[in-house]
This record gives structure tokens, sequence and C-alpha cells, in this order.
């Protein structure tokens, strides 16, 4: 068959009535997933930044009732309050990056690529990076507030066990991301590659 | 910056008029109807949201598929999206239902063969059969038109060969 005939076929159908459809049902469809999309990113957000919001009030609260008592037991709360709103913040940038990254490409297909590999490659690099922004900081706040607050009382051998706890499931999280990072991310980002190298080389044929 | 109604209504105008190239792209890219059901609402949703960022530099229908194709390749290749579907199958409501007209085989065979390119030659071979120029193909791809040539070329030889099958 001679590719004119294929396309005498392909010319054939009578696309519009392939499918049948209620319009009406699709306006709605539409707006109601729009409105549940933009639902479920405010509600992420703000459930971490609420949350990071909640442990610096209650540790700053904690610190200044505290520091009435005497100034140096009122500190290791206070430091614990900086390192928690250091992860906000650092949650807070991370968001405000990944927006502007979908800003910085065009509309074509091979933006689109560009845009996700761009993405992913933020998302290796953050997740990466958890031992520095999110483990060490969320850690040492909890120590802190172990030391001073929950557990002031305790011997050496109970804010041991506390500490050896705290590396054992820090140890299980930061896994978890750097497995996420080798076994989802990087083979996402290898595929897409090879397809935008199949996309702009012409030689590039499977 | 459009509001609401008037981006509804663009919206009403863009599928009315449009419906057709949306359902090749649908069927081109997916084959069970709970799927192709699924991909019309995700070509959909990206097209409404489109609507603001539509200047009108390009033709509607440019826009259109390149919205749609961006949309139709994104969706596949989505990593696990069918495990994702098949749990949310039950709870989402469907919109696409087959038509009433039965479906040549002939065009069924084409699709078939056209679902079984990657996402880059499918999106190339649709555009080849709806009649772009050279110069809109490579604007929607973001390549250069030499490329696209070299492209459709293989993959012209490539389907025609594949059309032997069908011719006996």
């Amino acid at each position: 068959m001679k590719f004119e005939d294929l396309q005498c076929i392909w010319d054939s159908q009578n696309e519009e009535t392939v499918f049948a459809f209620d319009q009406a049902t699709l306006n709605r469809e539409v707006q109601s997933k729009h409105a549940k999309l933009r639902r479920k990113l405010l509600i992420r957000d703000s459930i971490e930044i609420t949350a990071g919001f909640l442990c610096v009030a209650v540790f700053t609260t904690a610190g200044i009732y505290r520091a009435t008592q005497s100034l140096l037991s009122g500190i290791p709360l206070f430091l614990a309050a900086t390192l928690i709103l250091f992860v906000c913040l650092c949650f807070f940038r991370g968001r405000k990056e990944q927006k502007l990254i979908e800003t910085q490409f065009d509309d074509s297909l091979i933006g689109e690529i560009d845009k996700v590999i761009a993405q992913l490659n933020y998302q290796a690099k953050f997740l990466k990076s958890v031992l520095w922004w999110y483990l060490l900081p969320c850690g040492a706040a909890a120590m802190l507030a172990n030391f001073s607050l929950y557990n002031k009382n305790g011997s050496i051998k109970d804010h041991l066990e506390y500490f050896v706890l705290l590396v054992v499931l820090y140890s299980f999280i930061y896994w978890l991301n750097q497995r996420a990072v080798t076994k989802k991310i990087l083979p996402k980002k290898q595929s897409l590659e090879s397809l935008r190298s199949k996309l702009t080389d012409p030689n590039n044929y499977q | 910056m459009k509001s609401q109604a008037e981006q509804n209504k663009v919206f009403k105008e863009w599928i009315n008029s449009y419906k057709g190239l949306l359902f090749k792209i649908t069927k081109s890219y997916a084959r069970t109807l709970h799927d192709q059901d699924d991909l019309f609402q995700e070509i959909s949703l990206k097209l409404w949201k489109s609507i603001p960022k539509f200047k009108g530099n390009s033709s509607a229908s440019t826009w259109i598929y390149r919205v749609s194709l961006n949309a139709a390749n994104t969706w596949a290749l989505k990593e696990s999206k069918r495990t994702t579907r098949s749990e949310t199958l039950n709870e989402a409501t469907h919109i696409l239902a087959q038509g009433s007209e039965k479906p040549n085989p002939r065009v069924e065979w084409l699709y078939e063969q056209i679902n079984k390119l990657d996402p880059i030659d499918r999106s190339l071979t649709l555009m080849m059969f709806d009649g772009f120029s050279y110069a809109d193909i490579a604007a929607i791809l973001g390549i250069s038109e030499s490329n696209v040539g070299v492209k459709l070329y293989r993959i012209k030889k490539q389907i025609t060969k594949l059309s032997e099958n069908l011719s006996q």
C-alpha cells in the first residue's frame, strides 16, 4: 500500500462521531478537577508550613517561659525554634523555585520535556541534600526539645536511647529519599533525556 | 487576563470546533475507552488552563494541537499511571461514550499502528496525517524543519512497510 492510500484511509474517518459526550458535563468536570488540584496543592503546602510554624510557636513559647526562670534554660528551645524555622523556609524556597521553573520554558514539546527534566533535577538535588536542610536541623531540634522540655530530668542513658532512636528513624527517612532519587527520579530523567535526544537528533532513530 | 466566564466561552468554542482533532489525539494515545476517557479529560483540563496564555500569535488549531499533544505525551510518559488510574476509575466521572458509528477496520488498524510508535513519532505521524506544514510541526515540537523532514521521511517509510500486511 502506498502512503497516499494510508492518507486516504486517515481522511475517510468521520472524526466527529467517534465518541459521544456531553459538553456541560465536560465543562463541570474540568472546572471541578482544576479546583480539586488547587485545593490539594494548597492543603499540602499549608500542612507543611502550619506544622512547622506550630512547632516554632510551641518551642518559642516554652523558651520564653523557661527564660523567665533562668535565661540559659530557654536557649536550647529558642535554638530548636530557629532550626524548625529554617526547615520551613527551605520548604517555602523549594516551592517557589519549582514554580519559577514552570515559567522558564516555551510551549513546544521540547520545552515541555526540558521543563520536566529541570523539575526532576531540582527534586533530585532537593532530596539528595535532605540531610542538611531537613534531617539534621529537625534531629537537632528534637534532641534539644527532648533535653530541655520533654525529658529534662532524664538520665544520660535516656537521652542516649532517644538519640539512637532518632538516628535510626532519620537514617531510614534518608534511605527512603535516596532510594526515590535512584529508583524513580533518575530513571525517569534518563528516559526523558533519551526522548529529547531522539527528538533533536535526526540521526537518532530506532 | 480573561474572566472565568470568557474562559468557559472560549473553551466551549474550542471543544465544539476541534473535537474531531481531540478525538484523533485521544485515540492515537489510548486504546481502551477508560484510558481514552481519562486522557480526554486530561487534555480538556490542560486546554482550559491554557486559554489565558493564548495570545493569538499562532492559529487556534496549532495552539490546541500543541497543548493537546503535550498533554498526551505527558500522560503517556507518566510513571505507574495504570495503577493510579485503576484505583480512581470507579470514583471518576466518565465523559466519553462510544459513538454511534461503527468503526472502520482500516482506520482502526492505522490507529493501532500509530499507538505502537513512541510518543515522538506518534506526534509526528498525527501531524503528518492531519496535513500540518513542516514549519508548524517544527514550531509545535521545538525542532528544526530539516529535522522534521528527515523524521517524517523515515516514518512514512516505516508505516508504508507495515501496511503491506494490511493489503494482503
